[in-house]
């Protein structure tokens, strides 16, 4: 076991979790009131105006990824680790135009996994969901696991309680609430993880020069400021590409495009990236002064809150907590409904019970939010692997899906045997990619094949499809 | 059968004797007893001559990043404890051949999703 001394008070972090769980179990009750009929739980009304939509969307990318995997990065990557995270912000700014033409295509669309079918059919939407049921699944794990290790490294909770009770808030409010409780949530916590960064950022550069961590970083960790380090150079791009991959085929994003009115999703999206784009900079910059300070870093995702902690004392170690425990429950109450919605449309409805009502569909989602939450538990008990390993797994699938979904929104010649093959290669060439030359190519490797394919089915046997047909309410 | 008094407990590292890193970073982890101090020395030699000691504390582990082609020794030890046995990671990072030509697909691949994008969205409008 690593042992690593701990950064708040345990009797305050207990304090601290039992507050912010009781807050958001409330705020889920208070939302469920609207959350009347299946559009209501499933999509929020299809009512989301741009403050709320930019929030959620800026929000449910905050993850604890982005506050421990981004300053991991950039003590691994060094100044190119900190690009590659910040780079994850093209994902939005480019999904800007897809919402736009989603809610053009899709008028009452429910999931990314309705397009797939409409599109490519049956066969290639069987594929889509075992890549995006395993990729939201794995995210929702990742985030679970670090729920377990932060409260742990922070303020000594045993991590098994620290992430049975993350998981158990989120699944509580967002089974009361649906997205209502989740978007709601999501603009709250969007505001503290905002405030939390701008104070620990200040406080970082108050305590020390950027002079003095460049010349302790020159000396002790020469590579990390060396534009030429290799690892990092690929990472840039793969990040990036993984970024996109994970944002485009996602029903994350896309139950967010539906829930937003009319005309809102371009701009709620684009706000939301540059809102984002500074943020794993500056989190990767105080991972990069804990040399300066002395820190001795037992693992890796861990360096943001000990720096945060360090400079900023017990204040610090307070906000970490709340700023943490903020984006950690954006996203697992997102990654609970989003993926609850795909299965409960595209399995349930659509293979199981197609002539199921409202009330009947209701029932199930609950059911599945509950499941996937005993699921997610079950897995996450046993801690393995870091942050890193875990999510990049899925980065070569996730990559595979840009170009089938992209060319299938603004394509009519796109077709089903490319976007089959484009799945199936990329994501097995990115994995090959995994395991011989690093988690840091797999995304990009995936995400190009896939693209090579695409394009060569597509030239080789154009479709003609007609737009009419992926409005399924017509 | 010697009984070594608690204080005296050798520490050793939980990882294989020899390491190889391509990327330059690597966590040092190892085994010692309840809250005992640490001393964790690196060194480019194995005789560990002007040996730099990089953590002094009670935690079990470090991880280290930044660091050029090159063999490290490592050794961590316990106050008033012999010091544990080295222990050396290797780093070659890949080649900067390899890097930039990902790197460069990377691009290439990213320019191609913008631009469909831009002629995608620029042809919605129209119709």
């Amino acid at each position: 076991m690593k042992k690593q001394t701990y950064i708040l008070d345990s009797d305050i972090g207990w304090l601290l979790l039992a507050v912010l769980s009781v807050v958001w179990v409330l705020l889920g009750i208070y939302w469920s009131r609207k959350a009347k009929n299946l559009d209501g739980f499933m999509l929020a009304g299809r009512n989301v105006g741009l403050a709320l939509g930019a929030a959620t969307a800026m929000a449910t990318w905050i993850t604890s990824n982005t506050t421990m995997l981004a300053p991991q990065f950039a003590l691994e990557l060094g100044i190119w680790g900190m690009v590659a995270y910040s780079t994850a912000s093209f994902g939005l700014l480019l999904f800007a135009p897809l919402a736009k033409r989603i809610r053009k295509v899709m008028p009452k669309g429910y999931t990314s996994g309705d397009f797939i079918r409409l599109r490519y059919g049956r066969k290639a939407w069987y594929l889509f969901l075992a890549i995006s049921i395993f990729y939201g699944f794995t995210w929702l794990i990742s985030m679970g696991m670090a729920g377990g290790i932060l409260m742990n490294a922070i303020a000594g909770i045993p991590y098994k309680i620290g992430m049975s009770v993350i998981l158990l808030v989120c699944v509580i409010y967002t089974l009361f609430g649906g997205l209502y409780a989740v978007i709601g949530t999501d603009f709250i916590q969007s505001v503290i993880i905002l405030i939390g960064v701008v104070v620990i950022g200040f406080g970082v550069l108050n305590a020390i020069e950027f002079d003095t961590v460049y010349t302790n970083l020159k000396n002790d960790k020469p590579m990390l400021v060396n534009v030429m380090l290799p690892a990092a150079i690929m990472a840039v791009f793969n990040n990036l590409l993984f970024g996109i991959g994970e944002i485009f085929h996602s029903n994350v994003w896309w139950s967010r495009a539906f829930a937003m009115r009319d005309g809102i999703g371009e701009k709620a999206y684009n706000l939301a990236g540059l809102f984002w784009l500074p943020v794993p900079i500056a989190a990767g910059f105080i991972a990069l002064a804990s040399g300066t300070l002395d820190i001795n870093v037992t693992s890796p995702d861990m360096v943001g809150p000990l720096v945060a902690a360090n400079i900023l004392g017990e204040i610090g170690a307070v906000v970490v907590f709340g700023v943490l425990f903020c984006s950690l429950a954006s996203s697992i109450d997102s990654l609970l409904a989003a993926t609850s919605d795909l299965i409960t449309e595209d399995i349930y409805k659509k293979m199981i019970n197609p002539g199921a009502d409202e009330k009947v569909l209701r029932k199930m989602s609950t059911r599945i939010i509950i499941g996937i939450g005993v699921l997610a538990w079950i897995v996450c008990l046993p801690r393995v692997g870091t942050l890193a390993t875990v999510l990049f797994f899925a980065g070569p699938m996730v990559g595979s899906t840009i170009w089938p979904i992209m060319t299938g929104l603004f394509w009519k010649k796109a077709n089903t045997t490319g976007a089959i093959w484009g799945m199936i290669l990329g994501s097995v060439i990115g994995l090959v990619a995994y395991v011989q030359l690093g988690w840091y190519t797999a995304s990009l490797i995936g995400a190009a094949v896939s693209m090579v394919t695409v394009l060569i089915f597509t030239h080789l046997n154009p479709d003609d499809f007609h737009w009419g047909t992926l409005n399924e309410a017509k | 059968m010697v009984n070594i008094p608690f204080a005296f407990s050798q520490a050793s590292f939980t990882l294989p004797n020899e390491n190889t890193s391509n990327s330059g970073h690597i966590t040092l982890t190892w085994e010692g007893h309840g809250d005992a101090a640490y001393t964790l020395q690196k060194s480019d030699n194995s005789n560990f001559e002007k040996a730099e000691i990089i953590y002094q504390g009670p935690d079990r582990a470090s991880f280290i990043s930044g660091l050029k082609n090159g063999d490290y020794f490592f050794r961590v030890k316990t106050e008033n404890a012999p010091w544990s046995g080295p222990l050396l990671v290797k780093v070659e990072h890949h080649s900067l051949q390899l890097a930039f030509s990902l790197a460069g697909v990377g691009l290439f691949v990213f320019l191609s999703i913008v631009y469909v994008i831009i002629l995608g969205t620029r042809n919605s409008a129209k119709t």
